[in-house]
Parts: C-alpha cells; sequence; structure tokens
C-alpha cells in the first residue's frame, strides 16, 4: 500500500504541467518551464508545444524516472512534513494526502494499470464514510444551537504552515516571481529541479538575519496563506469552514501570516508585522465596537506572547499598560510551545529528529544523498525564527542528571539526561562528544559550542530562556525585548478582562531525549572537505535501540501531542500562570486537554485527534473556537486529564512567597 | 484559426478536472465534483476515481461534445470579456488566451490530432518574439535609471476584474466555499454546470441591493484579488511585476479589492470598504513617513473620487478638510471613467452593447440560447455597481438633437441622438420605441422608465448624474453622498499638494450612439416570462449603412475601445482647469496614449490604448514607476486628441463665464 502511495505521490510531482501544483501559486501565470527564463502570459509558448509534443513520445522514458522522483518527492516531504507535520508514517500520510485526494488523477490514469487503480480505490473506500465528519458540520450544529459570530477573530498560525512567496526580480528569482517557495508544488518542483537555487531562497543571510542580497521571500497574504500547506493538506481550512457558517467573512476573520524564519524583532524591523497586528486589531475593534479574539497555533502562541508585550512597551508599540485589556477579548492558545519545542535541538544541533532518525535504512539513504544532515542542519540554523523554539527553562523545567518533573515511575534512564553519549567516540582525539551526559542546562551550551559564531550570536541576542525566580527582575524584563518569548522571565499584560483558553493534544509519543555519538563523515580526516567551523560533527545514535523499547533508535519519547511536549503546552497553562508573578492580575486561564483518539482509517486522524498539527481539524475543538468567538466562552469548563499537575509541582519554580522563604 | 482557438477553448472547459481551474480557484482542496456535495479534502474521494475511470472510457463521447462546450464556453467568453475586457474579436481572444497559453496542454494532446497542433504552433511562432517585451522589462529599465520603490502604492481596480469568492455554507454555496464565482475557472465550470446557482449567487437582492438570503459573495483580497482574471489573462500583473522590480513587496504595495456589484454606499455598510482603504492609507504613511501613491483604473477611479468626498465628510469619513492633502501623494488615474461609460445604457436597457451586436448570427444564436438578452439584462440591472458608470452629464456633455461636442466634420448623423430609432414600431399599439430619437437627456428617463421599480429607485437614489453650474450648488453638493460619484456636480478636494495623473488611452473605436428597435419576442406574447421591466427593446442589428458609419445597428465614436474620450478626458483636460471642480488648483497632467496595437499579439503589445489592455502598456508602466519613485514632476502633458475641442463644446463654463 504504501509502495503504491509513493509511486503515485512520485508521478504527481513529475509531471508539472498538470499536477495541481498551480493551485498553491500565488499567481495564475502558465506554468513556466524552469529551465526557460520568464516568459511573457499572453501567447503560446511555441518551443513548450514542441517540448509536450515530445513529452508525449517520452512516456517510456518518463514511467523509468518515476521512481527517481519519487525517493526525491518522498523525501522531500519527510523533510516538510516531519517538522511539525509530524509523526507516525508522515511519508506515508504526506503522499496520500498530495498524491490522490487531488485534482490530477486523470494523468495517473494514462500511467497506471487499471487493476493498480482498483486496489487503491479499495483500500480507500473505508476511509471516505469515516472522514465525513467535518466539512461544516461542526459549525451547522453550533448556528443551531445558536451560536453565531460576535467578537472579531485574528489567526495567527504556526512555524512553517504559513507559505512564503518570491518576490525577488534579479534574473535566478524572476521564474518564482510570486509563486510560493515554501508551502505549495512550485516549492516541491523548485527543490527538485534545482536544489542549490531553492536553498538559496530559502535561507536567511547568517549576518544579517535576512534575506540574502538580490533575494526577496515574503510570507503570502491573507486566508490562502495558512489554509493549505499544500494541495488538500490542510491547516486552518477545517476552522475557516465552521467560522464561515456561523457568519465570518473576510470582513470580521483575518489570518495574520509573518515570515516565520526571521527572529521576531525582524518581523517588526522589516514587515512591521507587529504594527499591522497591531492596527488590524485595533480597526476589527473600531468597526464591530467588541474586542477581538486571537487564535494562535504552536509557534504563533509565543509569536502573540511576545506581541503581547511589544504592544504595551514604551519605545516599541507604545500601547500603554490598558491596550492589551482594552483590545482582546480572549486568547485561544492552541498546542501552544509556550517552553519551546525540544525536537529543535537536535534539528539546529544536526539536522535531524525522530522523523529521520527513525526512518528505515533505504529512505535514509535516499534522504541523506539528497539533503544531507549538514544541509538540514544548515537550512535550521539559517532560520532564526527556528531557534525561538529552543527550549526555555533549562533544568527547573527539563530536568537534571538525577530526575525530570515528567519522569515515570520505574523509569530506568531519567529524561533529565537530554543529550546522552555511549562511550565509543572518546578515545578519539578529535571527537565532539562530551565526556558525560548533558542536562539541558547544558546542551544548550553545548549547542552554541558546535556552532557557526554567527548562530551563536543572533539567537543569544534575540531570545532568552532563563527563569527568574523574583518578582523584581519579572518587572525589569519587562522592558528587555530577548525576555519577551520566555513566560517564565516576564509576565502576562496587566489585563484582568482578558481570558485566555489552553487548548492541546495529549498522549501521543512525543520525542524527549536523544542519543548521540560523533559523526563518522566529519571526523574521518578528509573525507568531508565541505565540513566548516560549526558543521555537526555528531548525530543521533541510531544504532542504540533498548529491547524494551525505551529508546529507538536513538530517541526517547514522551508525553505531548507527538511534536510538542507536555510540559511545554501544559506548564504554564496550568501552573506557571496561576502564580502571581507570572499573572499578577489574574487573567482567566482554562486549559482543555485533548485525549488523542486517532480514527484508524483517518489520515489526518478524524475527529478526535491530539495530534499537534491535526487537531486544528479536531470536531470538539473547533466547537470551542466557535463557542469563544460567538460569545460563549464562560461557559467552557477546565478538563485535565493528563498528570501535568503532578510534574508541574516537580518543576523547580515557585511562586514569591516559597522562593523567598 | 479561429476555430482551432475556439475548439481548444471549449475543450479547456470541458476537462475541469486537469485544467488550471484550480489555479484561481481560493482554497486549493481537491477539485470537489459539483455534483457531489462538499466532502473532506483529506482523504480520496473514492467516487471520484470511478467517475474518472469511467471517464477515460467516454472520451469518444466527450470528443462529441466539444463543440456544445466550445458554444457555451464561447459565449460566455463574449459576455465577460466583452462588457469591459472589449472588443474586436473578444471571443477570439479569450479563447486564446485561455485555452492556449496555459498549463494544461497535455491533455489537449491527447484529444487534438497531432497535424493539428503543429498548425496552431506554426501560426502562433511569431507571437512569442514579439511578446517578450514585457516580463519585469520596464521595472529593470526604470531601475536601471534609478528608479527605487518610494511611496506606498495602493491599487484599485476596475468593475468586474476583481474576484469575487463564496463564503456562503448553505447547502447550495458550499461546493463553491472559498471559490471564486466571479473571476476564476471556477466561475465558467458553475456557470456550464448549473447556470441557475451560478446566477442565484451572482446577483444581489433587488430591494436591499446585498446578497439574497442564504448567498454570501466577498471580494478576493490581497494581490490574487485581480492580478488575473481568469488564468493568463493578466489584469494587474505585469504592473506588479514591474513595481516589484523597484522594490515593491507586500509591505508597501497593497490591492484594495471591493465588491463591485454593490451600490458605492454599501461597499461601507457591508464592508467597511472605505474605512479599511483608509485604514491602509494611514498605516502606509504611518510605516514609510510619506504620503501614499493611488493608483485606480477604470471604474476604480469613480470609487476612488468618491472615497475622496466620504473620507473628509463629517458623518462618514470624518478626516477632516486636510484629510487628503496630508495622506495623498498622487492619484493616477488609468482609463478612468469618470463619465461614466456609454455601453452601460444598452447593458442594462436590454442586455447588450457592441460586443454581442456584432456577433455573426451563429454566435447570437448560441449566446441568446445560453444567457438571452433578458437574463444579461436582470443580471446588469441586480448589480447596482455597474450603474454606477450611467453616463454623468446628459446634453451638455453628450450633446443634444442637433449636435454633439464630439461630432466630426462632415458627419451625417449627429452623436447626439444617443438612442435613435427607425420607424418600424411605432404603427403597433405595444411598441416600446417613441416617438423621436433620444438624447442622453432623455435616453436616461426612458430607460428608468422601462426598468423595474426597484432598479429605478436604487439607482437614481445612490448616483446623481446631473451638472452643478455655479460653485455655490457645487459646495451644498458637497455634504450629499449621491453626488460624490460625479465631478461635474462636487468639486476635488481642498488638497493643494496633490498631483492627479491622467492616462488614457485614444484612438480605439468606441461605442457612442445606438439604434433600437421593439424587441419581436416580447411583443408578439409568446414570451410568457417577460414581466414588468423586461427589456422590450433591442438594438436594431438589422440596421447598417453603406459607409459602415452604423454598423449593425451601434455607431462608433472615439476612445479607449470601452470608454469614450469625452468620459476620460473631459475632467481631467478641461473640467479640472475650472476654479468651480478644483478650487485648491490640483496640478492635473494628462498622458495620452495612442492605440497602437501589435498584430500579432493578442493582447495589444507594448503600444495598446485599449482600455483594460493598456494596464500592461510600456509606456503606462513606465510612468507608474517614475511616480512611485518620487519622480512625477518630470511628466508633461500629451495630448494627441481633439479632447479640448470638444471639451470647448460641452456646455459648461467657469462661474464667471456662468454668470454672465
Amino acid at each position: 500500500m504504501s509502495d503504491l502511495r509513493r509511486r503515485i505521490f512520485g508521478i504527481g510531482v513529475n509531471s508539472p504541467d498538470s499536477t495541481p501544483a498551480s493551485s498553491r501559486d500565488a499567481s495564475p501565470a502558465p506554468a513556466q518551464q524552469d529551465e526557460r527564463p520568464a516568459n511573457s502570459y499572453t501567447v503560446v509558448p511555441a518551443a513548450k508545444l514542441d517540448k509536450l509534443s515530445r513529452k508525449g513520445k517520452n512516456r517510456a522514458t518518463k514511467r523509468r524516472n518515476v521512481w527517481i522522483f519519487f525517493v526525491l518527492g518522498g523525501l522531500l516531504g519527510v523533510l516538510v512534513a516531519g517538522f511539525f507535520a509530524t509523526s507516525n508514517g508522515g511519508l506515508d500520510k504526506l503522499a496520500d494526502m498530495a498524491g490522490l485526494s487531488d485534482m490530477n488523477l486523470d494523468a495517473i490514469l494514462d500511467v497506471l494499470p487499471a487493476g493498480l487503480i482498483q486496489e487503491v480505490r479499495d483500500l480507500q473506500t473505508p476511509e471516505k464514510d469515516v472522514v465525513n465528519y467535518d466539512s461544516f458540520a461542526i459549525g451547522l450544529q453550533a448556528r443551531s444551537e445558536g451560536v453565531s459570530a460576535r467578537y472579531p477573530v485574528i489567526m495567527i498560525p504556526g512555524v512553517i504552515s504559513t507559505g512564503l512567496e518570491s518576490w525577488g526580480t534579479e534574473e535566478q528569482s524572476r521564474q518564482y516571481f510570486r509563486k510560493r517557495l515554501w508551502g505549495s508544488w512550485s516549492m516541491m518542483r523548485a527543490l527538485v529541479l534545482d536544489k542549490t537555487s531553492w536553498k538559496r531562497h530559502i535561507m536567511l543571510d547568517p549576518v544579517t538575519g535576512l534575506d540574502p542580497p538580490g533575494i526577496k521571500l515574503r510570507a503570502a497574504q491573507g486566508f490562502d496563506a495558512a489554509d493549505f500547506f499544500i494541495t488538500g493538506y490542510w491547516i486552518w481550512n477545517k476552522i475557516l469552514e465552521n467560522l464561515a457558517t456561523i457568519g465570518y467573512d473576510p470582513t470580521n476573520a483575518f489570518t495574520a501570516a509573518y515570515d516565520w524564519r526571521l527572529s521576531y524583532m525582524n518581523y517588526e524591523k522589516r514587515d512591521q508585522y507587529f504594527t499591522r497586528l497591531r492596527n488590524h486589531i485595533e480597526l476589527g475593534k473600531q468597526v464591530s465596537g467588541l474586542k477581538v479574539v486571537l487564535l494562535s497555533h504552536s509557534m504563533g502562541s509565543q509569536v502573540l506572547y511576545y506581541f503581547l508585550h511589544w504592544v504595551e512597551a514604551e519605545g516599541y508599540g507604545n500601547g500603554g499598560p490598558s491596550w492589551v485589556n482594552d483590545h482582546i477579548e480572549s486568547w485561544i492558545n492552541i498546542s501552544g510551545c509556550m517552553l519551546g519545542a525540544l525536537k529543535d535541538v537536535p534539528a539546529v544541533l544536526s539536522g535531524e529528529m525522530r522523523d529521520t532518525a527513525q526512518l528505515n535504512a533505504l529512505a535514509v539513504y535516499g534522504l541523506e544523498k539528497f539533503l544531507s544532515r549538514q544541509e538540514r542542519a544548515e537550512i535550521f540554523r539559517r532560520m532564526p525564527g527556528i531557534s525561538s523554539m529552543l527550549p526555555i527553562g533549562g533544568e527547573a523545567v527539563w530536568g537534571d542528571h538525577l530526575s525530570a518533573p515528567d519522569d515515570r515511575p520505574g523509569q530506568n534512564i531519567t529524561y533529565g539526561n537530554f543529550l546522552s553519549f555511549r562511550q565509543s567516540g572518546n578515545d578519539s582525539a578529535n571527537s565532539s562528544t562530551p565526556s558525560s551526559n548533558l542536562t539541558m542546562g547544558q546542551a544548550l551550551p553545548y549547542l552554541f559550542a558546535h556552532t557557526q559564531q554567527w548562530y551563536r550570536d543572533a539567537t543569544q541576542q534575540a531570545y532568552s530562556r532563563g527563569v527568574a525566580h523574583t518578582r523584581k527582575v519579572m518587572e525589569d524584563n519587562q522592558h528587555i525585548p530577548a525576555k519577551w518569548i520566555n513566560p517564565l522571565e516576564t509576565r502576562l499584560p496587566l489585563a484582568p478582562d482578558l481570558k485566555i483558553y489552553c487548548f492541546y493534544g495529549i498522549g501521543k509519543p512525543t520525542e524527549r531525549a536523544y542519543f548521540y555519538r560523533d559523526d563518522p563523515a566529519s571526523s574521518s580526516p578528509g573525507s568531508n572537505s565541505t565540513a566548516g567551523d560549526g558543521d555537526p560533527r555528531v548525530m543521533i545514535d541510531t544504532s542504540h535501540s533498548t529491547p524494551d523499547n525505551f529508546v529507538d533508535r536513538g530517541v526517547i519519547m514522551g508525553e505531548g501531542d507527538g511534536t510538542v511536549n507536555l510540559l511545554s503546552t501544559g506548564y504554564m497553562c496550568n501552573k506557571g500562570w496561576k502564580m502571581k508573578r507570572y499573572n499578577p492580575a489574574g487573567i482567566k486561564v482554562t486549559t482543555h486537554e485533548m485525549r488523542h483518539e486517532p480514527d484508524r482509517f483517518s489520515a489526518r486522524g478524524g475527529p478526535n485527534t491530539g495530534d499537534h498539527v491535526d487537531i486544528l481539524g479536531r470536531s470538539s475543538l473547533n466547537d470551542l473556537i466557535l463557542r469563544i468567538a460567538g460569545g460563549q466562552g464562560d461557559k467552557i469548563e477546565t478538563k485535565v486529564y493528563s498528570d501535568i499537575m503532578m510534574y508541574a509541582d516537580k518543576v523547580k519554580i515557585y511562586d514569591d512567597e516559597v522562593e523567598e522563604a
């Protein structure tokens, strides 16, 4: 089955002229052949007709190429889906989405034998019935219960899911003009056909942290920016459908997309993102006479937390101390990684994460050939926005050599050893592995010691990841932009009327710690001549597994939503913001945990998934959002099913009275 | 040749599953079959696979259907392209755009014999070389001369070219959710597959002038709203390319799209369009520290003129008397129909215009079968925004029975007889033709007398089309919203620092007057659905003169192919030179652009003066870049037409003269 999907996926990529690729292209100019310079759109490119005639004759050759394209396309799928779209069988899932549910089945019919089609159809039939649950259904149900649009709604999407369009007009960029180099089939095509050019476009300049000279990528605008990642792979679309059903439209709903590659302060410097967001909120209030409901997902929650500080700060938003209270009705925090995401560390350290480590050997081989660990690490490092999600709170939150707050009884290795090393490499003179395992407090310094100077400087200057233990330090921090992403070093705004809702999934295994070893490629002298200072010299020790599967190919799993750990989604909502120091105005925080109960037959997990991204299509989440937007948020009660309170109590952060005692 | 184009076009429409249709769809959900209710996007729609398998076997049937689809598709093309995309061979052109230049040639190869392909290719080759002129070239040239992005730029598109998305969530609308029912292949598909439903979505409620209950259409947002009408048929895209080349991007450029179907006041009431536009301008200024350059095209210029009044008016925008001066650097008025468009009258009166009147008999037959005159008139009437372009200025501007300002020497029929009638119908008791020809002053009352009560009320209440002859009346009018579209009844804002640039095409024949006759279908009583106000007259396509001055009932005059020269040129060259209409002495620079189309280029090439295609004209793009880059003061007035001669004959004079 998975092979069928892969083949089909490969074909999708292989026929750019008729794929639905164009449906995510920003501009519907006829697809330009990448090897030709940008052309006029107005007449028939005769050369193309010519090419197409030849193509027809080459169908046999094409078929042989299918497998090559499968490998390239599929591996890209892992990279993209892997980081945040997550998890079990990401490759198969993405192929499923992309290859089968799009509009291009005509072309496939020409290539695949009829028997195969029949087979696929038979396999797919059960899925269809199950998945009909979702289009507009929640909205219709809510409307029938009298819920209708009330507050203006603004959505702040997460990392990676927002499309990025090319606006550059240099020779090399013209073919991509106003097409998406992130989040579309254009991206796939560009990556497969001209990887070097794609990388040059997508990576930021190390020194400035902005686009390299001659390149210009900007976040897509409007609802299209984050409704789908690529054709068929929805992100916000289900929420949009349901919001529309109770009366939302472009006049009272808005997607505030941003270029998530930048460090937060550059959002404002380059794109005036926070100024525009503030303006949108104020306009929403002016037009409706009501405060605004904000929805944020994943890293969007960190961005919004930053904004809440920026907007009131003297010299920045200049909104004054009551701006948030005056303009924001509710903040709906969905899967918000308030204390970061642990998988960010291996991603930046060695271009790896569970999704790459646990691939089978063949796929690893293909992935490394196409986009090596070194390249992946470089891409991640040259997107400073990614590093905003490095874990916050150090050993106090993530544990020490002895124990971690979320250790389970009977666990014989503590999660506190975030990066562990078997001793293999230490006898070698140029080994990069340390002599002992590393806690979170040690792992980040280790990361900075093994990355380039520019990365170290940019990341450390932009974001602070410590803990403030007294109220006085907190108040001082309110004026330091680098602290504004850190809810353990700054407080919530003084907005007693604001309501915060935390909705996140639980019960899906999430990577929690790693085994690392020397990277043989970098330590064997001279074999990798391009390895410069800061290039990854270590890699996940995929050869290490324990018989009880506690360690699986070098990765130790813990609790969470499959991408973000429970401590990150749950700690602030359930404990941190109950402390006077972090929430002096006593803003009401309501947590509603959502158990991961995926539908086995549904590729995206169905109506009860708790997955980090797929939760955006979850029935109960949509229902809660509609009720809050419709003005009935006060009826929502806290529901906590996980052991987060038990873990939170073990976190070594206490309210002032206790700390001072 | 034109047959080839049509066949190919038909096929494009006929294979929705693989057309580039989706590229204009707002949301890239997997294409839903229109006959099925909205489905989940997440998994394979098994039913579709099934359908597709069947489709494969049906290819032979499909081929027979091609001609049917050609007729339907082609005729729709006329309707759409006809009104504003204009003119000579609109059908062929649109087919050309749509069928040939898109990405879907694979599918065509499967259907067409190789010889045909070869033939098409040979025919097309010369075009390719010619048209390479345009992508980024103007921008690169300007950049090399040191022009770079300076002022924030906001674009206000014209009528029809802005896409409209469905946001309704009732059963009937769900299949269209966030897809475009105007300005995309979804529209074509919806129109062909379910015309009734499409009409129900697209027409507004006669009484409220808003969406009918259960239906919700909203203007598309962002640059995508007006960059292309459908795949390959660019509108603003060339300007965007060139702006980007000198440094514009989403942070300093913006497309302010609106739902052009509404009457102007409803733009604000329903969508807060003017509030949002004001907010965008203010934000642009706040972020850049510089005033904003506004670009408007066609009806967008009327909308912007309305906005300039709304924004300062007490009780509306509340901007105060210096808001425009404080926030707007320049207004670039492209092909602006400041005094309306004459073709609006036959469109609303009988669902016709030159583009439909001068089709060949077969095409007329097909068009009437698919979308009749009655239906077309109803659609146009139930879009109150369309009627904002009914001609302004009456006989003073458009002439009387004896002469018109733009009559040419030796012309034996005056343009002043805007609607003429040959006497054929007058012996019949229930004839709707009047006993004499009608000037513009008589034609609009005639129109209102032959349309429904709701249309009359809505149009007359929303827009005023007269002339104010004294400065005092003009000042009083500044407070009456219905006058805000009319530059002959209101004045420009008191913004001495504002610069106005008028760019418009000249030298392309433009419909100027019509011959009408009774519609036999309505008078013979065999059309039982004819209600009160349904069209009872039609363009007299049987009337042509041997010198072609009257061609199938239409008399041509000067203009850009869509809008008449008097409408594009009068205010820019004469009206706004009068103290009454421009008391602050705002500098108005006119740059006329001769229509010199490239014969081999479907859209007219780098020197076209066509109403819409001018947006791709080299010199227009160049001028826009210079103004946006802060060098607008170097632009000089260039007038090649006889507009000054015509303007002097218009019976509107400055106060001193009028009072004398």
